[in-house]
């Protein structure tokens, strides 16, 4: 079975799924983290019992070296100052700034601002342990106990990262399109 | 009685379906009476679905995929 062929052949229908993921997951290091992956995958292929399995393992294998990869960033994300996250909300701000005066539904208006592109850069741009949940459920759609179980922490803590994450997510939304200035293009009368 | 603060910290879990029947039936309450939280809740709904439509099965861009095999052809020689 270890045949290096095979070994070649069984992986390379998952890299499409699997590179995507890294890049949400590690952003610009995706494809060092998809090497890493196929390294660990290598040595202990022989242990892999269902090949129909192949990529469900492999996805496990990544998500365990990012989240060794998070253990160690860990200490430097949590120096960032996020306090104010989790009293902001991205619907009250719509209504106060009014990017949209002559618009009765602000919320389509505002994502519709946002390309999938735009979407992928507000997450790599978010802190790896709040991004790395919100990764995995909304568009990996795996449960909590799963995250819970790939990321080896408990249940509470899966949550409350994701609603942190989703504020951050709201937040860097609006900065975003700031920054980049979609308000000011898109929304002017 | 929930608070404003309090529903919509609570709108993905809802939408997730994995709100707690009584926090669930407290929140639906909550958003009878509110229109700013239903307004909340609809944004929410919207950003959920942007997320999930991110696609998961991008391609693989061709320059990362010839040096991926390139990889793999090493990694047969190890």
């Amino acid at each position: 079975m270890k045949s290096e062929v095979d070994f070649a052949d069984l992986v390379r229908p998952s890299l499409p799924r699997l590179y995507g993921m890294a890049r949400r997951l590690v952003g610009d290091e995706a494809e060092d983290m998809v090497q890493e992956t196929l390294i660990s995958a290598y040595r202990c292929v022989g242990q892999l019992q269902d090949l129909q399995a192949i990529q469900s393992w492999l996805t496990a294998i990544l998500v365990n070296l990012c989240r060794d990869r998070w253990r160690a960033a860990k200490r430097q994300v949590e120096e960032v100052s996020i306090d104010d996250a989790d009293d902001f909300s991205l619907y009250r701000h719509l209504v106060q700034e009014d990017p949209f005066p002559y618009s009765d539904s602000l919320h389509l208006d505002f994502m519709g601002l946002f390309g999938r592109d735009d979407v992928h850069a507000v997450l790599v741009a978010m802190p790896e342990i709040y991004r790395g949940p919100l990764v995995l459920h909304y568009i990996e759609g795996f449960a909590t106990k799963e995250i819970a179980r790939l990321l080896s922490v408990p249940l509470g803590t899966v949550l409350a990262r994701l609603h942190r994450g989703r504020k951050l997510f709201e937040r860097g939304l609006w900065d975003y399109a700031e920054r980049e200035g979609l308000l000011t293009t898109e929304a002017a009368p | 009685m929930m608070t404003c603060a309090e529903a919509t910290n609570r709108f993905w879990e809802y939408l997730d379906e994995s709100l707690a029947g009584p926090h669930r039936e407290v929140l639906e309450a909550h958003l009878g009476l509110c229109r700013q939280c239903c307004g909340e809740l609809e944004l929410a709904r919207v950003l959920r679905g942007h997320l999930a439509s991110q696609p998961i099965g991008e391609s693989l861009p061709e320059d990362v995929r010839g040096r991926i095999d390139l990889f793999l052809q090493e990694l047969s020689h190890e």
